[in-house]
């Protein structure tokens, strides 16, 4: 694998990893996000 | 073959489309609840309305499931996803201007339900999984379930912020125009059966798998399955408040089970391709048990309930790819389109069932005790069945291929 491959893949890898934290972070307003009601009737 | 026609052609970007478009109509469907709120509240209308639309888009999905995984199996994927799409769409601009409980079950309920049979695990599996090499294949429908896995987790935020600044109605029309996605997806997810399978009409396949314990065993299995996580996944946040914790610690378990149910899904297609099948799902649904127990048992810390929820995560959607390639494996793939959703009509059954009996029985008896031990009863079962499941090809394929 060339270089430019290996930090195209690494940089891919770190904005995925970025990409999911950012989502884990949303879902810790629940006030903000989520009625918990809404969960509760449908899934 | 023109040069896009062979770029479409690429087993990574079938996956990649395939992973996509699952991602889509996943994760739309998923954002659902969002609504029952801002909805009822605008219309008048009653929860178990609501409700009830829900419900019933999930009962007609299972039941369109085996129709749509036929005919793609017939007439091509292409053409059922854009179908699918296309009906998908509709169905949320009819719920979008919905003002009758005829008018939501009409949208939410049978034409979104009908979508989603066109472009979710059935259609989208059945070509990936006949594009890719035998030895190959349970690492690529891996890969394509972690698409639906990470629209399940990612779509639910956005469906919240586009509630939360256009209103519900144009978020539902902003959803509809994502799903419109899912037909340039399409021209890379085609094909029909062309693979060998002795020549079998449809009619000889149905029997020949109603007629194989293999396939009984699956179904059922799948329904435990679909019984769990709907149960976990829609009385879980009740639970986690009635022992006295957050709504914060809730979500976060809530956003633990997204987030590990996509390795889960990639690492049981993965691990399929290199162990057995049968074994693996045998040991996921034995793990619920042991998660399942471990809840019950040890003392609900905020630390064992992430704990529980990260392991439930990773044994959530794992199944899909083990069920989906077993099926495949069995029976050719001629059919697997059909014959899987045949067996997700299984899953969706258990799915309604879990979803109402949690509530049933939390009403009759105060807790979900007794529902969580329904639940570690019939997982126990689920392993059970995995276990007589045989894992090679009918002589018919084997002859066939």
């Amino acid at each position: 694998m060339s270089l430019l491959k290996k930090i195209l893949v690494a940089l891919g890898v770190v904005l995925a990893l970025a990409l999911l934290a950012a989502i884990f972070l949303a879902y810790q307003h629940p006030d903000m996000l989520i009625d918990f009601s809404n969960l509760l009737f449908c899934g | 073959m023109n040069d896009m026609t062979s770029f479409l052609r690429r087993p990574g970007v079938v996956i990649a489309c395939g992973a996509l478009i699952l991602t889509l109509a996943m994760g739309v469907r998923h954002t659902g609840g969002l609504f029952l709120q801002p909805m009822t509240l605008d219309q008048g209308w009653s929860r178990e309305m609501f409700s009830f639309s829900i419900a019933l888009q999930n009962l007609l999905w299972g039941v369109f499931q085996p129709f749509a995984g036929a005919f793609a199996d017939r007439y091509g994927a292409g053409k059922t996803l854009v179908g699918g799409a296309l009906l998908y769409v509709l169905g949320l601009v009819i719920m979008a201007n919905a003002d009758t409980a005829f008018g939501l079950n009409m949208g939410a309920g049978l034409l979104i339900g009908m979508g989603l049979a066109g472009t979710t695990f059935s259609v989208v599996l059945g070509v990936v999984g006949r594009m890719a090499p035998p030895e190959k294949r349970s690492l690529a429908l891996g890969i394509a379930s972690a698409g639906g896995s990470f629209g399940q987790f990612a779509v639910l935020p956005v469906g919240q912020g586009l509630i939360a600044s256009v209103g519900w109605q144009s978020a539902l029309l902003w959803l509809a125009v994502g799903i419109l996605f899912i037909i340039p997806l399409a021209f890379a997810v085609t094909g029909t059966n062309g693979a060998p399978a002795g020549g079998q009409s449809v009619g000889e396949s149905l029997r020949e798998a109603t007629r194989t314990a293999s396939f009984h065993f699956l179904f059922w299995s799948f329904f435990v399955c679909g019984f769990q996580t709907a149960f976990v996944m829609l009385h879980l946040p009740a639970f986690v408040v009635d022992s006295g914790m957050s709504a914060n610690v809730g979500m976060t378990a809530v956003a633990l089970i997204g987030l590990f149910n996509i390795a889960g899904s990639f690492l049981s297609g993965w691990l399929g391709g290199i162990y057995s099948k049968k074994w693996l799902l045998a040991g996921i649904y034995a793990l619920r048990v042991v998660a399942i127990l471990a809840i019950l048992m040890l003392p609900l810390t905020t630390v064992t309930l992430y704990v529980f929820a990260a392991a439930m995560g990773l044994l959530w959607l794992g199944t899909v790819p083990l069920t989906n390639g077993l099926v495949g494996h069995i029976f050719g793939m001629k059919y697997v389109g059909m014959l899987y959703g045949l067996v997700f009509l299984g899953h969706q059954i258990g799915g309604f069932l879990g979803a109402w009996l949690g509530g049933w029985i939390f009403d009759a008896f105060g807790s979900y005790e007794l529902a969580w031990w329904l639940a570690i009863g019939l997982s126990v079962a689920a392993a059970l069945l995995c276990i007589p499941v045989r894992e090679k090809p009918l002589a018919r394929v084997a002859e066939a291929t």
